[in-house]
């Protein structure tokens, strides 16, 4: 693993203790306030922290510093956790979010320095002092400091030309160590520190074994033996105090330069407090470290897997939250979890696939040979469904995530249009595939925008109208069947369908004559170009329109559909896949192929009669269908297999609604079946072809190609001809 | 020194993989646990070389884990060293008293922790 991909994992695991800290810190704001939870916001602050020094980000290292000795002080009781307490933790904590951001690039580094002084200040005053009173050991501060730059000035060869030298070194230390007798407890062993100084090129000159107790009294794990050791002058005297600084107390040594008398006192190298034995390690950033002379490489080395993008797979659900005021601390607690790379998942997720189709195939071949195994097929069955949904669960993450951003967007809103909003969250833990969950974030914001720019009156309009003053917006996610269905919904004017068919006129998105339903005037707002606001606002009207949003939920082979009434409001509704690997397909046959069109794109399936079709050109026809114009596209010949097809008479017309062109009708030979089908990408598996989305396994092993709608749409027409279709 | 199995404890995912991609650079056999328990539990099955532990984790920290391990015969001379951020005299008296080898301070240098590893084991 390089250390790119180490610093994504500390990325990752900033936002996930941003998170719990956030949570945690929210709940103390509600007055759920407890030991856990201050010591949840401690632990991420802490583990950032460290993080930071580790990849050498400085000032989050420094801020994260000051910011942990507050909370250190809150959690062991040293400072009682007040409202204006919790109120400079919220601040430090947004500082340190933004801190993180710039880190990854996205932000320049905040400038903390009126909430460091504050944190400081707070740290600083009256009870926090204990915590630091402990003197400073004189000895140890520079140490590791000054060994590091010797270090890398030691010559070995001369060194070891020097071992052996039965005379003392001129110019060297001899050095005196006398173990305590507890010197061997815990693990410690003083013959690993003569073996390092032996490696600097030291030699033991004597070995004392006056301490040695008759057997009677000899303790086997006492250690009584004293040695003199002979160090060159090259090794300086900070690299041995280094070495011996680690055994702490357990040794008494002295230090002297050879010829000199000893001065043995038997004071250990830390004499002042008794301390825990350490090695100081230079702060100096692992980014900043030049590469370690020759690491023998090893053949046992453990190759972690690239994971530049992982996702956390949570071991237990998460509890379903009400709203997000109602998160207590309790189940803020971190879900015990297990980082696993996306692609490996990714290819659990395909194998599961691939299995599912395997076992239909198995299941079509016994039936053909006549082999009863009903009960054996079922049970396979029932276990690669059961297989192919934990798979898929694992892909799938809380849309909490997307609907955590929307609370700061509705306050943004407020202070620009002077309205006022009373925003109400719900189904935050419905789960979502990881790719939706991302990109679904952009259209929701601008939905949530556009309920406010334009779905919301003004605060005087309202109370003229009778509302109360204070506008809705309710934002839910919730699971149907195999959808996620996302509603955003205000209870402002409603959607002003004469202005919206006028100006769909005044843009010639549609002729003057046009009858539209209301539901058809209301969907104008999402063709391309169309804005209602009077004048572009800087707010949802940022050049682009709902065509972007309507666009990016089909790219996830979504839908999004409206329904508003005049005065009461307008609700718009986002229907997503569970997954984007496995998809509704409808089986159709036509020119002797087999072939899927997804069917969130099937309105409906009829046969023609002869009287509803007219014909524009010799190729080309449109369908009457309950009084609107649909152009036909035969399959066949968009995609160039087979001859003909069958006459209209004999073949089935298939209504697909399109993102672009409205709806178009698909004529095939038959329809052959509707089924789940997991979609294979041909763009990655061979190469894209227009009018092809992707391709998929049928349960008899055959290929079967997906149609891609808009592309046929679009190919088939141009938006001029297909406006005077709708 | 030959290569030598060590378990690492820490629940930073990042701070675990920085130690592990350090300590197999130098050659050893690394394994990892996320807290003390998670560590306890594969001390019961499997016998390290040494053990380098956070202080500071939920479910079980870097204290109990030590005093836990000293409590057993076969692990009362094993090396534990300590890798974490705090350096006061207080919290390592503490490590020490729970029968702690050695205290390196975060952030190591892979050099300085290659060191500290060679002073404490054969």
């Amino acid at each position: 693993m390089q250390h790119d991909e180490i610093q994504q994992i500390f990325l990752l695991e900033c936002d996930e203790g941003l998170d719990l800290a956030e949570r945690a810190l929210l709940a103390c704001k509600d007055g759920n306030e407890d030991a856990e939870a201050i010591n949840s916001i401690f632990r991420a602050v802490h583990s950032i922290k460290g993080g930071a020094g580790a990849f050498g980000f400085t000032l989050l290292q420094s801020f994260t510093h000051k910011f942990e000795t507050v909370l250190q002080q809150v959690r062991d009781g040293d400072k009682p956790l007040t409202p204006a307490l919790l109120a400079t933790l919220i601040r430090a904590f947004d500082v340190l979010t933004d801190h993180v951001s710039a880190i990854k690039g996205q932000v320049d580094a905040p400038s903390d320095g009126a909430i460091s002084t504050e944190l400081e200040a707070i740290a600083e005053s009256d009870g926090s002092d204990a915590v630091q009173a402990a003197p400073l050991d004189p000895v140890t501060p520079n140490v590791a400091e000054e060994a590091t730059d010797e270090e890398g000035d030691i010559d070995f060869d001369d060194l070891l030309a020097g071992l052996g030298a039965a005379e003392p070194v001129v110019g060297g230390h001899v050095l005196h160590l006398r173990p305590t007798m507890r010197a061997l407890d815990n693990g410690s062993d003083p013959l690993l520190l003569i073996r390092e100084l032996n490696s600097l090129g030291a030699t033991v000159r004597t070995v004392d074994l006056s301490g040695l107790p008759d057997l009677d009294n000899f303790e086997p794990e006492g250690a009584y033996i004293s040695w003199e050791i002979d160090v060159p002058a090259s090794v300086s005297r900070a690299t041995i105090e280094e070495i011996f600084d680690f055994v702490g107390e357990a040794c008494g040594i002295s230090i002297h330069v050879a010829g000199e008398e000893p001065r043995f006192t038997d004071v250990p190298v830390r004499s002042a407090a008794p301390t825990m034995p350490m090695v100081e390690t230079a702060a100096a950033p692992v980014a900043a470290k030049a590469p370690t002379p020759a690491p023998a490489p090893v053949s046992a080395a453990i190759e972690a897997p690239k994971a530049v993008e992982a996702i956390s797979v949570s071991a237990a659900p998460e509890a379903p939250a009400t709203g997000p005021a109602t998160q207590s601390s309790g189940n803020a607690g971190p879900v015990p979890t297990i980082r696993v790379d996306l692609d490996r998942l990714d290819r659990l997720v395909d194998t599961v696939g691939e299995l599912v189709i395997t076992q239909s195939m198995l299941a079509q071949r016994l039936s053909g040979a006549g082999v009863a195994a009903e009960d054996e097929l079922s049970q396979l069955e029932y276990l690669t469904r059961e297989l192919q949904d934990c798979a898929m669960a694992l892909r799938a993450q809380p849309i909490r995530s997307v609907f955590s951003r929307v609370p700061r967007i509705v306050r943004e809103l407020e202070a620009e249009t002077g309205k006022r909003v009373m925003l109400t969250v719900e189904g935050e833990a419905t789960e979502l595939d990881k790719t939706v969950i991302e990109r679904i974030g952009e259209p929701l914001t601008h939905l949530i925008r556009n309920a406010i720019d334009h779905g919301l009156e003004r605060v005087e309009d309202r109370i003229a109208a009778g509302k109360a003053a204070e506008g809705s917006v309710r934002l839910s996610a919730e699971q149907r069947g195999g959808h996620i269905l996302i509603n955003v919904a205000d209870d402002g004017r409603g959607i002003d369908r004469a202005r919206v068919l006028q100006k769909a006129i005044d843009r010639k998105i549609v002729t003057g004559d046009a009858r539209l339903t209301d539901e058809e005037i209301d969907n104008l707002i999402f063709a391309p170009g169309f804005s209602t606001a009077e004048q572009v606002s800087n707010i949802s009207g940022r050049g682009v329109g709902l065509d972007v949003v309507k666009q990016a939920i089909q790219g996830l082979g979504g839908r999004v559909s409206i329904s508003s009434e005049p005065g009461k409001g307008t609700t718009f509704s986002l229907s997503l896949p569970l997954t984007l690997a496995i998809a509704d397909g409808m089986i159709v046959s036509c020119g002797g192929e087999t072939l899927i069109l997804p069917l969130n794109n099937v309105v409906e399936s009829l046969q023609a009669k002869p009287d509803d079709l007219k014909r524009l050109s010799p190729t080309q026809h449109v369908i009457n269908v309950r009084g609107s114009f649909l152009p036909v596209v035969p399959l066949t010949s968009s995609l160039g297999i087979g001859k003909t097809g069958a006459g209209y008479d004999k073949s089935v017309l298939i209504v697909v609604e399109t993102e672009s062109f409205g709806q178009i009708a698909i004529q095939v030979d038959a329809i052959q079946d509707q089924r789940q089908v997991v979609i294979k990408s041909l763009e990655t598996n061979f190469r894209p072809i227009t009018g092809i989305g992707g391709a998929t396994i049928l349960g008899d092993g055959r290929i079967a190609l997906i149609v891609d709608v808009e592309a046929l749409a679009a190919a088939a027409h141009s938006p001029r001809e297909l406006d005077l279709a709708a | 020194m030959g290569p030598i199995t060590i378990l690492t404890v820490d629940d930073s995912p990042s701070m675990r993989a920085l130690l592990k991609h350090a300590l197999v650079g130098q050659g050893h056999v690394v394994h990892d646990a996320e807290d003390g328990l998670v560590a306890l539990d594969w001390l019961n099955r499997h016998i390290p070389d040494l053990v380098i532990t956070d202080i500071n984790m939920p479910n079980m920290d870097g204290f109990g884990l030590i005093e836990a391990l000293r409590n057993q015969d076969r692990y009362r001379d094993m090396p534990i060293l300590v890798l974490s951020t705090e350096s006061s005299d207080e919290k390592k008296l503490r490590a020490r008293d729970a029968g702690a080898t050695g205290w390196i301070v975060k952030p190591f240098d892979p050099d300085k922790l290659a060191a500290a590893v060679r002073r404490v084991t054969h």
